[in-house]
């Protein structure tokens, strides 16, 4: 097995002793893990992939410089996320344009045309339930449709009350269900009609 | 269960949280809220499968390495809340010990007439040694306080 593959292997509290311990190299393997989702994150608050590969360096230099404050109460994504939420929030205030959350994020993916139909359909059932809400409050559904987060680790990165996620989320998904609903009455007047 | 009771149930779901055993009857004997339910969970999946970025995978890991090889090593962080119990715990000693001394004369028959230099030397050795431990490990906090007011350069 090469040394590549046995970083690989090491878990996110391993990488991190190995870190604290003098070993920078094993921080790569926190970076090449997490690095995705950080910088969905960045696209969702900047809508350009230069920003947010910006933003994604900024936040694993930021997470390296806090790391010994990690104590391990919550997941390591969970910590980076919350690190990479309010980097985002100060980066929005500092700046002069107010820009919604990307309405339109690019969804790349492989994968059959249901997978595809049914991702297009989520993102448009995510879009509509964001629209009303105040970008920060909007990003909680996000949190939860796409990085699979439980309400309590949603409330502990953005900081808002877990009934308030709970709301946000609950609206989401009623969105969802009745566009799911819709695409299967669709597909089943297609094939009657066939 | 009534059908429109499973769905709002099915939506209040929290993240990786499995179905109530009154949830999973009625999923069993319903196909409507089953099929529901299905699709529901076949759409997250797919949408948490879609990769938004077209980065190069390397660019981003290899800007992060490059920057923090040239900062230190990160290091294990005293809370100030930590300091604060011996510095009360000293700054009460300073002032308390000589005055109840005085009042008392009790360290007088503990410690002896020459007590008063004794305590001062060891509330002095105690008072540098917490201000050594505490400056050396908030220097970088120092660096940066000074920075801000343009007391250092970088």
């Amino acid at each position: 097995m090469s040394s590549a593959d046995q970083a690989q292997e090491l878990t996110d509290e391993a990488a991190i002793g190995r870190v604290l311990d003098g070993d920078t190299e094993a921080f790569a393997v926190l970076v090449r893990r997490h690095r995705a989702r950080v910088e969905r994150l960045g696209m969702s608050f900047f809508h350009d992939e230069e920003e947010a590969a910006d933003f994604a360096q900024d936040v694993f230099v930021k997470a390296y410089t806090a790391l010994a404050s990690f104590q391990g109460r919550s997941l390591f994504s969970t910590w980076l996320l919350r690190i990479a939420y309010n980097t985002a929030i100060n980066a929005r205030k500092r700046s002069r344009a107010q820009l919604p959350l990307d309405p339109e994020l690019e969804i790349v993916g492989s994968g059959g045309t249901d997978e595809e139909h049914l991702r297009e359909e989520t993102a448009r059932a995510v879009r509509e339930a964001m629209a009303d809400l105040p970008p920060r409050q909007a990003l909680c559904i996000e949190l939860f449709f796409y990085y699979d987060l439980k309400y309590s680790e949603i409330a502990e990165i953005t900081g808002f009350p877990v009934n308030t996620i709970k709301s946000h989320v609950f609206r989401a998904k009623r969105v969802l269900r009745e566009r799911l609903g819709a695409m299967r009455e669709d597909n089943d007047a297609a094939r009657n009609g066939a | 269960m009534r059908h429109e009771t499973a769905l709002r149930r099915l939506d209040e779901l929290d993240a990786g949280q499995g179905y109530s055993l009154l949830l999973r009857l009625h999923l069993s004997r319903c196909p409507d809220c089953a099929d529901a339910a299905r699709r529901m969970g076949a759409a997250l999946r797919a949408y948490r499968a879609a990769d938004s970025s077209n980065a190069d995978d390397r660019f981003v890991e290899e800007r992060v390495m490059a920057a923090i090889r040239l900062r230190p090593l990160p290091r294990q962080d005293f809370a100030l809340r930590d300091w604060v119990f011996p510095a009360a715990v000293i700054a009460a000693s300073m002032f308390l010990l000589p005055v109840l001394g005085r009042k008392t004369s009790l360290l007088d028959l503990l410690l002896g007439p020459g007590h008063e230099v004794a305590i001062a030397l060891v509330l002095g050795l105690g008072f540098t040694c917490y201000s050594i431990f505490f400056i050396a490990t908030h220097m970088s906090e120092l660096q940066t306080f000074l920075e801000k007011r343009g007391l250092r350069t970088r």
